[in-house]
């Protein structure tokens, strides 16, 4: 009934509206003009509407600047800063082009505007402006890929000594971290082995993985320290996203992905950053991966060197962890093949 | 190929009937019609789609009586499913980048176009052209149809990135939905195809006597150079969901590889799902410009018609456009920044992607130069080019932060993105389509739209569409990721809801203002005050044609061409403007 | 002004161009598989097969459908529509034979252990003579009937757990580009019986053979494919 009603007012606005156009029409029509016709007025009014227009405009866009920085923390690791550096120099060149640009575009569309008096003036080519706004831009561009490469190149350079290694495991939806155990490495895993507990599907038939940590809900990193991030994913492509480290990689079936950085800044520090004692860093998913998508999260503790040994020391080994019975919900597969993720092609 | 279109066409046929005339017409303007038509069905579609999808991230987890009206099962007691959201976002990207922007926008205006302002009788092929629309139509009513299939339709982004589109047991939509997905995507593909490769035979071969390339529109040169992108590039998003195909349907492994799923591992092995995303980006950045190119075509026209004044830089404007498209088939890597790409190619992908800005750059001194001391008439066209002028700057200059690889690592896939290609592509395109509507609407139905609502329109369009897309760059900045059904699971995002709530408000706001579009463009189809020949005293020789063209276009012979097409304001002529057909006079130099 | 002749060549013209350019799309379309082919090839495990020698066999029957095809249209132009009418059909003869000796291909290719989908395991034959299997771009070693990295040269390390269940890519490869090649052909073959009819009933002449123009045209456009094709899957591999 109700929808009934909806239908039936707005068939009956529709009506009243296309009765107030054409009373308009046939008014003007009666006048002896053109309704259709553009006149001086509308022209007068049109280029007044859009000097307001591009001044909300411009307003609106320079209250988001100041908006804008405050919504992320600075940055928490080593390469962050530079990149938030880059941005910030991005956008200190390009804010003053946007704003030129628009003035000039309402300056001209308001002093331009149509007058039966006037005739337009015929300025069909110029080859020195035109050289002059190919090569300005150019030269400010070249200097931003320069430095915009040099910093990529920071980032993705290879591995420093002494890195330690964490692998992150994605599947629908949640995340696994992996850490070594007492002997520094990791075991081969491969998505075959995955049966009961050993939802990574690590080789435990390896000596190196049987010391390994497996942590859910949340990890911890020291501080100061480069890690290395090996991501794995067992089912479609997930995307460890951890924006206060500025850090961001795709975790792909089939293959092993990596990313390495220093995190600068412990928790307790950020709390404090942030005035908010409930601060956590976040490792979110940033690729569409299914219906739970929105909530595919791992919390990320940063401490100093000494907390975090003690924390990874309180962990139970992936050997303790299964040797209590597991109740699961997922079939036992043969697990006769394996894929040692150190052979996987294609990491970064 | 064949045989039948071995006649030569002649300008008066016999009086054709009902369905030769609206339904099986080969003649390009009434194709052109029904391309416009068809697209803007599909775009209330994709339009509505956005606001229940708004309406969720505005007032996450309430319940909304209109999405139960419409979406049955899938919003039990007025409450968005979650994958019903992913489906949402998935088909209104498709539909509004494939059906409205790509065909409606190049379909509709080359076809109306291409033969009347190049003086052609019709298209090279009007049989292709009509399969090209026909083709253009299923595909439309199978993508609407993939709508109600019982595990609801392709839901893995308009991007169907395997594994989760090439499994059912992932996501529900990669089933039945994801089929009829691609079945629409093949039909789609084979429409431009066809369109395409007739739009380019036509430019090359069907101009009149004296219109030399470099006398020809700048729309007819965009939609030209559009048609050798789509040309290049559709085909390869055909090899790209066939190899798909055959994954979700044959069993073999060419994207699949690895995986773990509902409790079992897969047979397959030996693929690389980033082999898809290789193939799809290199149709997908293409895609970008075959999408806004078109608009900026119809909106140089427009400025230099409006403004009274030849368009500044003929010829750079072409350069730029030739260097746009050739730059574009390069870039494709820049939306695989973090797929762990070899980070040497990185950097190549960010070298050619920053370049874009160049000639766009160009292109927007040009079109500012063009308007410095004109005479600027503020039809509703005009307005909505100046818009697609100020949202081209704005969405471009996001984009020089989108190309940087370093800046990309953190923004990537995040609401910065959605702002962005909202901005730059998706606004510019239809504010170009609406220019082109507005002003060649007496073209199409010999009549005027009213331009009170026209401002109106545009107005309020803008308005609500810089409200809607500008603040999520700052989401983005925040780090909320796209494609997320709400942001209620973390904290951290719960200070940004308000600027949910308001993107969600303008959202509706412009979709309403919509409303007044389509109700000026049915109500002046038939109430409409009569057009004359040459409303706009444009140049352009579409306007030497009858106000209501036969087929045919010219019930006479077909004028000569003596002059480019933006003889506007000439200091040495008393007139206000030169249409191309005016011979010049004895003491007269071409001047371009 | 334009006289009817005019008018006449410039939809010849126009014509021809239209199928240049769609035959221009289908060269983008196998242009993308061979590329995605050499983008698989340099990941994971990649089998190295020679072609079947009926293949072979193929790429000169439809080298010679080609030249008949072009005896075809020179006919035509000088006005014998008895020889258009001989050569099509021979041309036609040499389509059906090539799909004949393509499917005998795909057999031979099914003997060898290489199907549409199926696993490196099923490969029959003997290593290094039949097929060789490349780990990362380089062949790996075949020691005693097990599989080695291709730096384990103390057969160490038999990697045949990794290299059964792996699927066969490069043969699903094989089977969808000859078969994607087909599917054109047997357009060509629809359109060749078209032309037969029409020169039967004596449509064509010396001064009006469009439609024999155009179908030459796709008809060496899929010729140069399948040599491309070959050529492709030969030494790339």
């Amino acid at each position: 009934m109700l929808n009934l009603l909806i239908v039936l007012v707005v068939i009956l606005a529709v009506v009243a509206l296309a009765s107030v156009v054409r009373v308009f029409e046939l008014g003007a029509d009666l006048r002896g003009h053109d309704p259709s016709a553009v006149t001086e007025s509308d022209n007068r009014t049109q280029s007044t509407i859009l000097v307001f227009a591009g001044i909300c405009y411009m307003a609106y866009v320079f209250y988001q600047i100041f908006w804008g920085p405050e919504v992320l923390p600075v940055a928490a690791s080593v390469h962050g800063v530079k990149t938030d550096f880059l941005l910030n120099l991005t956008w200190a060149i390009i804010l003053p082009v946007f704003f030129i640009t628009h003035i000039l575009l309402i300056y001209f569309g308001y002093k331009y505007f149509h007058r039966s008096d006037r005739k337009s003036d015929f300025f069909a080519h110029s080859t020195k402006l035109e050289a002059v706004w190919t090569i300005v831009p150019t030269i400010v561009l070249s200097s931003l890929i320069v430095y915009g490469l040099s910093t990529w190149q920071e980032i993705t350079g290879p591995t420093p000594e002494e890195t330690m290694v964490i692998e992150l495991y994605s599947k629908q939806f949640d995340w696994t971290a992996r850490y070594a155990g007492d002997d520094n490495r990791l075991g081969p895993s491969g998505y075959r082995l995955i049966e009961g507990g050993n939802t990574l599907g690590v080789d435990l038939t390896d000596a190196a993985s049987n010391d390994d940590k497996v942590v859910r809900g949340e990890f911890h990193l020291p501080v100061g320290k480069p890690v290395l991030f090996k991501f794995h994913s067992r089912d479609v492509i997930h995307s460890a996203y951890m924006p206060h480290f500025r850090t961001q990689m795709n975790c792909v079936p089939g293959m092993t992905t990596q990313f390495h950085f220093v995190p600068t800044m412990t928790t307790a520090e950020m709390r404090v950053e942030t005035g908010n004692p409930e601060f956590d860093y976040l490792l979110l998913c940033n690729k569409i991966c299914g219906a739970a998508h929105n909530n595919m999260q791992m919390n990320i503790i940063v401490e100093s060197e000494a907390d975090f040994n003690a924390w990874l020391a309180g962990q139970k080994t992936l050997a303790e962890q299964l040797s209590k019975p597991v109740e699961s919900e997922i079939k036992p597969q043969q697990a006769e093949v394996l894929e040692a993720s150190t052979e996987t092609p294609n990491g970064i | 190929m064949a045989d039948h279109t071995e006649h030569v066409h002649h300008a008066h046929h016999g009086k054709p009937d009902f369905w030769t005339h609206y339904v099986f017409s080969q003649d390009h303007k009434m194709i052109s019609k029904q391309f416009l038509v068809t697209a803007m069905i599909m775009g209330v579609v994709g339009m509505m789609m956005s606001v229940f999808f708004r309406l969720q991230l505005g007032w996450p987890g309430q319940s909304f009586a209109i999405l139960e009206t419409f979406l049955g099962k899938w919003a039990p007691d007025g409450v968005l499913d979650p994958n019903m959201y992913l489906a949402l976002v998935t088909i209104h990207g498709t539909i509004m980048v494939f059906m409205v922007l790509t065909g409606g926008l190049s379909g509709t205006f080359a076809n109306l176009l291409i033969p009347l302002q190049i003086g052609a009788r019709d298209m090279a092929s009007g049989f292709l052209n009509m399969l090209s629309f026909w083709f253009f139509l299923g595909s439309s009513v199978i993508m609407l149809a993939s709508l109600f299939v019982e595990t609801g339709p392709a839901s893995g982004g308009w991007t169907i990135y395997p594994p989760l589109s090439a499994l059912p047991q992932a996501i529900p939509g990669s089933g039945l939905g994801m089929t009829l997905w691609l079945v629409s995507m093949t039909l789609f593909i084979v429409s431009s195809l066809l369109g395409g490769i007739n739009y380019i035979v036509t430019i090359i071969n069907l101009r009149t006597k004296g219109m030399s390339m470099d006398r020809m529109p700048l729309t007819t040169w965009a939609l030209f150079i559009t048609a050798i992108l789509g040309l290049l590039s559709f085909p390869v998003l055909l090899s790209a969901a066939l190899l798909l195909v055959f994954d979700r349907s044959f069993g073999t492994s060419f994207y699949l590889s690895d995986i773990f799923i509902s409790g079992q591992a897969l047979e397959h092995t030996g693929g690389s799902p980033i082999l898809f995303q290789h193939l799809f980006w290199f149709l997908g950045h293409p895609e970008v410009y075959i999408v806004l190119l078109p608009a900026l075509g119809i909106t140089s026209e427009v400025v230099s018609t409006m403004s009274r004044k030849p368009i500044f830089g003929y010829k750079a404007m072409v350069g730029s456009m030739l260097a746009i498209a050739f730059l574009s088939m390069i870039v494709w890597g820049h939306h695989m920044f973090v797929t762990g790409m070899n980070p040497f190619l990185g950097s190549v992908f960010t070298f050619t992607t920053l370049l874009v800005a160049i000639p766009s750059a160009v292109k927007v001194f040009n079109y500012l130069t063009t308007l410095w001391k004109g005479n600027i008439v503020y039809s509703p066209a005009m307005l909505f080019a100046i818009g697609l002028v100020s949202t081209f700057i704005t969405g471009g200059l996001t984009g020089i932060i989108l190309g940087d690889s370093a800046l990309d690592i953190n923004i990537h896939d995040t609401y910065f993105v959605v702002g962005h290609f909202h901005i730059v592509m998706g606004a510019s395109a239809i504010f170009g389509m609406f220019s082109g509507v507005y002003h060649w609407f007496p073209k199409m139905y010999g009549r005027m739209m009213n331009k009170n609502l026209g401002y109106a329109h545009f107005w309020i369009t803008i308005t609500s569409m810089y409200g809607v897309f500008f603040p999520m760059h700052f989401l983005g900045l925040a780090g909320i990721p796209r494609r997320y059904y709400d942001n209620t699971a973390f904290p951290i995002f719960d200070g940004l809801q308000d600027i949910n709530e308001m993107i969600s408000l303008f959202a509706i706001l412009g979709a309403c203002a919509q409303a007044i579009f389509f109700f000026n463009f049915i109500y002046s189809i038939y109430r409409g005050p009569r057009a004359s020949q040459n409303p706009w005293h444009s140049n352009a020789l579409e306007w030497t044609t009858p106000v209501n063209p036969g087929h045919g276009n010219w019930p006479g012979a077909i004028p000569t061409v003596y002059r480019w097409a933006y003889d506007y304001s000439r200091p040495d002529k008393d007139v206000d403007f030169i249409p191309q057909n005016v011979p010049p006079t004895a003491d007269e130099k071409e001047i371009h | 002004m334009h006289t009817n002749e005019e008018l006449k060549a410039k939809n010849v013209r126009a014509q021809k161009m239209l199928v240049w350019l769609g035959v221009g799309s289908i060269a983008m379309f196998f242009g993308a598989f061979t590329s995605a082919y050499m983008v698989l090839q340099a990941d994971h495990f990649w089998v190295l097969h020679d072609l079947p020698t009926m293949f072979g066999v193929s790429t000169i029957v439809i080298a010679f459908s080609s030249l008949s095809m072009w005896m075809a249209t020179r006919c035509i132009k000088q006005g014998n529509t008895a020889g258009l009418k001989r050569w099509l059909s021979v041309t036609l003869l040499l389509g059906l034979a090539f799909t004949a000796t393509q499917y005998k291909g795909w057999e031979e290719l099914n003997e060898g252990g290489k199907f549409v989908v199926g696993h490196i395991n099923d490969l029959t034959g003997q290593y290094g003579k039949d097929y060789l299997i490349l780990m990362k771009g380089q062949p790996m070693l075949f020691h005693d009937g097990h599989y080695f990295r291709p730096d384990d040269i103390g057969y160490e390390k038999p990697m045949d757990d990794r290299i059964n269940g792996t699927f066969n890519v490069s043969s699903s490869f094989l089977f969808i580009l000859s078969g994607l090649h087909i599917a054109h052909l047997a357009g060509g073959l629809i359109y060749l019986i078209v032309l037969l009819f029409n020169a039967k009933r004596g449509r064509y002449s010396a001064t009006a053979h469009l439609g024999v123009d155009l179908g030459a045209i796709y008809w060496h456009f899929l010729d140069i494919l399948w040599i491309y094709l070959f050529l492709f899957l030969t030494f790339i591999r």
